[in-house]
């Protein structure tokens, strides 16, 4: 053949895959809705210290200005806060995706180690003593959070607190009443949600990663490395998650990172078997075999040209998995074995049938948030389900 | 008397403000007794047309700003029914009882759970309610045996897996039938079998047409079908019905410039190119190849027999020549080729390429070895990765046999294999789901092509394609394989593509090598039953066809 020049044209903006989901996603009203609800919840989680805290933003005692809620700010508070930002900043990077994945993991950890390392808030903390200041006529000026109260200020110094339905005392706002302990309801609520997100999300991604690796393993060399994986996908199928949190929780305490890891560690053979599955139908693909045929190494075949195809049913299960993780955890706080004193929706849920009279806001707000959370994760996943499909797409366009 | 009437009729598909018009100003007749033929390239609106008279459209996406279409009785005791825009009510009772449709999939167009027996009476139960049960049998029985399905006793108590392909297409135009319709419409009901099974269920359709005297609505693809079966032929082009005649006259003096281009892409009325004599210089070597899969049962896998795809099969192809291997479906022929390329281990045998033997190199040794021999299949809808822009389809192979010293230059290289392959350059950067099947497959071979193989295998990879298309893809793999000196072997049940395609051809029937030999030579005289079955099944449109035929 000879040798000749040709003129190859700028590159041309071309819809991928991926935008194509995204952009069909994004048409259906209930994907709307599950997007809006779940971004509201990670806005509130990023931003709850400055939503709900006893810690005033800023105060002017004595001529001296001050930002007691920066002081007080946990190292976690600003891992949120700072993951919020990078994430914002490299989902407008144009690189690919798995070096976007890896670059946000990398910068969280180094955040981690920067805000762990560095930020020492007081250990002893007062709620009650700005109160104090300010009734005793010391603050000049003062700017509070929204709902002046934090996730485990009691009240102590109103004295004889506890459950109080929503706007029942004249001198505190409690949108949402209090509960048994004389906390904000609200105040609660807001901080849970980072308990709510986190679980859903860090344990459907320890599930995503070992299910998606053992079931790939499994669908790409089949036989006898499928006959063992299987089983082990059944011995792991026959473990009752909810027992064994218990007999954990009973044993070693009360740990939200424990949980996490266990509910991931046994719900990831669902995973496992859509990998399986997938690529087991992949495998005899036209295009898999030509990659085959073209001399590609295995890392290539499995990794470019097996799992971006076999991702689509994973997504969707994936965000079903995220609502079951947070029920599960709502359950386990709801049977009073969740976390102490960290806010939890299902230990509040809880709250509402302990004492003699049924306490309403105690179960409508915390309950409605929990209902609302899995059922955005509901609609979000069956909305994934009719972008991913072909079939359903073709439906909308003919 | 005319038994279907459409007139004017246009159909548009969609929604809300975007709609698409599909079918475009049709009128046509059928007659009773006559078989009235539409044919066209796919999305030329056939089946629409189809789906528009039997009311079968998805309900709300479909609409009719013009048209008629009447269903008469040509005895006269039935009343004349206006079908388009008919309420179900009216459309159900016309639906199995006047109009009867066969659909083109067989494997799916039967209920999987329910027994052929049941099927059957189902249709009787809701259209001939009169009949008592020991009536219905039967008919049931009668109407088996009259599409010749053997042992129709046995075979009402079946489910729709036991049977093939053929024989469930048999029992769909059995229960077509079991009312007696006046019309049958057949949307491509024998493109999803062999060319064999093929003929038999033309013939069948045709006996029978003749013995009820019903109008037959045929809807097809392939002239060579049309030649068979059809008085009255309609060419369809993007929803127009572009010319209509009594099928001799349409097949041989076509007067719109679209059915002479369509007749003139039939592989077998293609011009044939001059083609370069070439020293002979075996290229793969392919000796006592078996291919055998284990049947395992129980619960320990134990392999209790072997299914043999492939049997002592030997063959040869020259550089700078095409073999052709043809066969029924199931024969073995895929399986070899996939064997041929190592996608599949042999069980016994060895294959040479150039002179080294590659059964026994290690999966490691073997990749370098790829480069030299490459593959096109069947698919088009799976050829390419959906994920990948096309230059990174092309470009990756290129790296890893270090073609190339840079990604700029390969890119370079990707250019202009696309336009070998008559892709333009841009494609590059577009994404599978943007090009058509033909298109596709162009890609295909330019991926196959770009590590620059000794050797390529096409795996049918025609035929998915409209006839145009696939003439210039067959016109472009001639060119290839003359002016590269590349060695193929083309795998297919075509014959008309075989006959413009290949210097040489092997038949395998039953995993094993039935026939060998040069094109021309087993085209005139085949020697084995089998190549003369397979030969004789395949209607082709050539000039001596034309002549007598019709």
């Amino acid at each position: 053949m000879t040798e000749q020049v040709v003129d190859i044209p700028v590159k041309q903006p071309s819809k991928s895959w991926t935008q194509q989901v995204v952009s069909s996603l994004l048409k259906r009203t209930s994907a709307k809705i599950g997007l809006a609800w779940i971004g509201l919840l990670v806005l509130i989680a990023t931003f709850s210290p400055f939503l709900a805290s006893s810690h005033p933003l800023y105060m002017v005692v004595d001529g001296q200005a001050s930002s007691p809620l920066l002081q007080h700010m946990e190292p976690l508070d600003w891992v949120w806060l700072s993951g919020f930002f990078i994430t914002l900043v490299i989902s407008a990077l144009s690189i690919v995706a798995w070096k976007k994945i890896l670059l946000w993991v990398a910068s969280i950890a180094v955040v981690s180690f920067i805000a762990y390392s560095s930020v020492t808030p007081p250990v002893l903390v007062v709620y009650e003593h700005y109160r104090e200041m300010e009734a005793a006529g010391k603050v000049d000026n003062i700017i509070r959070a929204p709902i002046p109260y934090s996730a485990k200020d009691y009240l102590r110094d109103y004295a004889d607190t506890g459950i109080e339905s929503p706007l029942s005392v004249n001198e505190r706002t409690h949108w949402m009443g209090t509960d048994e302990n004389g906390a904000d309801v609200a105040s609660r609520m807001i901080h849970a949600s980072r308990i709510a997100l986190g679980i859903g999300f860090i344990a459907t991604g320890i599930a995503l990663v070992i299910g998606t690796i053992i079931g790939g393993l499994m669908g790409y060399f089949s036989g006898i490395v499928d006959i063992i994986g299987m089983r082990l996908v059944e011995i792991f199928e026959a473990i009752p998650t909810l027992f064994l949190l218990l007999s954990f929780v009973a044993f070693f305490g009360r740990s939200i990172y424990m949980m996490m890891v266990i509910i991931g560690i046994t719900a990831w053979s669902g995973y496992a078997r859509y990998v399986r599955a997938e690529f087991l139908k992949l495998r005899q693909q036209d295009f898999v075999q030509a990659a085959i045929a073209s001399g590609l190494p295995l890392r290539s075949i499995l990794f470019r040209h097996m799992l971006p195809n076999g991702l689509a049913p994973l997504l969707v299960a994936t965000s079903f998995g995220v609502a079951s993780a947070i029920l599960a955890e709502a359950t386990l706080s709801f049977l009073g074995l969740g976390l102490v004193d960290d806010p939890s929706w299902g230990q509040l849920l809880n709250q509402a049938v302990q004492s003699s009279t049924f306490n309403w806001w105690l179960a409508v707000f915390p309950g409605g948030a929990i209902f609302m959370t899995v059922f955005a994760y509901n609609l979000l996943g069956e909305s994934l389900r009719d972008a991913v499909d072909p079939h359903t797409n073709r439906g909308m366009q003919s | 008397m005319t038994l279907l009437e459409v007139e004017n009729l246009v159909t548009e598909l969609g929604e809300g403000d975007n709609w698409l018009r599909a079918v475009d100003n049709i009128s046509l007749a059928v007659e009773p007794g006559q078989t009235y033929c539409l044919v066209g390239e796919s999305g030329s609106g056939k089946s629409v047309t189809a789906l528009s008279i039997m009311g079968l459209l998805p309900h709300g996406h479909y609409r009719h700003p013009d048209g008629h279409i009447r269903l008469t009785d040509p005895q006269g005791q039935l009343p004349e029914i206006a079908l388009l825009n008919a309420d179900d009510e009216t459309l159900r009772s016309v639906r199995g009882s006047r109009i009867a449709m066969i659909f083109q999939e067989p494997m799916t167009s039967l209920n999987p759970v329910q027994t052929i027996g049941e099927q059957l009476e189902e249709v009787l139960l809701i259209h001939r309610p009169e009949l008592e049960e020991e009536a219905r049998k039967q008919k049931i029985l009668a109407a088996l045996a009259e599409v010749r399905i053997p042992d129709p006793e046995g075979r009402i108590r079946e489910y729709p897996h036991r049977l093939s392909g053929g024989q469930r297409q048999r029992v769909m135009i059995a229960m077509a039938l079991i009312c007696e319709p006046a019309l049958l419409i057949a949307d491509e009901p024998t493109t999803a079998l062999d060319v064999t099974v093929q003929a038999e269920i033309l013939k069948l359709m045709r006996d029978l047409q003749t013995k009820y005297g019903m109008g037959m609505l045929f809807i097809t693809h392939d002239f060579g079908v049309v030649a068979q079966i059809a008085d009255v032929v309609g060419v369809m082009r993007k929803g127009k019905l572009v010319e209509s005649g009594k099928t001799a006259d349409v097949l041989r003096n076509p007067q719109h410039e679209y059915t002479q281009s369509l007749i003139a892409a039939l592989p077998e009325r293609l011009i044939r190119p001059d083609r370069p004599v070439k020293p002979e210089k075996v290229l793969l070597e392919v000796k006592d190849v078996s291919v055998y899969f284990p049947v395992r049962r129980g619960l320990m896998r134990r392999v209790v027999d072997h299914f043999r795809a492939v049997e002592n099969v030997s063959l040869q192809v020259n550089a700078g020549e095409v073999v052709a291997l043809v066969g029924e479906s199931g024969c073995g022929k895929t399986t070899l080729g996939r064997a041929l390329l190592r996608l599949q281990e042999v069980t016994s045998g060895s294959i040479f390429l150039e002179g080294q033997d590659i059964t026994q190199v290690s999966a490691k040794a073997m990749r370098p070895l790829r480069r030299r021999m490459q593959v096109v299949f069947q698919d088009p809808g799976s050829s390419l990765n959906p994920r990948l822009p096309i230059h990174t389809t092309l470009i990756e192979p290129m790296r890893v046999h270090g073609i190339g010293s840079s990604d700029a230059e390969r890119t370079q290289i990707a250019a202009r294999f696309l336009d070998r392959v008559e892709m333009p350059t841009d494609s590059l950067w577009r994404y599978p789901h943007e090009f058509s099947g033909g298109q596709r497959q162009r890609l295909a071979i330019a991926r196959a092509l770009v590590l620059e193989p000794r050797f390529i295998l096409c795996d049918e990879i025609t035929s998915a394609l409209d006839v145009s298309v696939q003439a210039g893809i067959l016109r472009l793999l001639r060119q290839l394989v003359d002016e590269e000196g590349i060695g193929m072997l083309f795998i297919t049940h075509n014959m008309g593509v075989v006959d413009y395609l290949a210097d040489r051809m092997v038949v395998m029937h039953r995993a094993q090598l039935v026939e060998s030999g040069n094109t021309q030579e087993i085209m005139n005289s085949p020697q084995n039953e089998h190549t003369k079955n397979l030969l004789d099944a395949v209607p082709r449109l050539d000039d001596n066809y034309l002549a007598s035929a019709i």
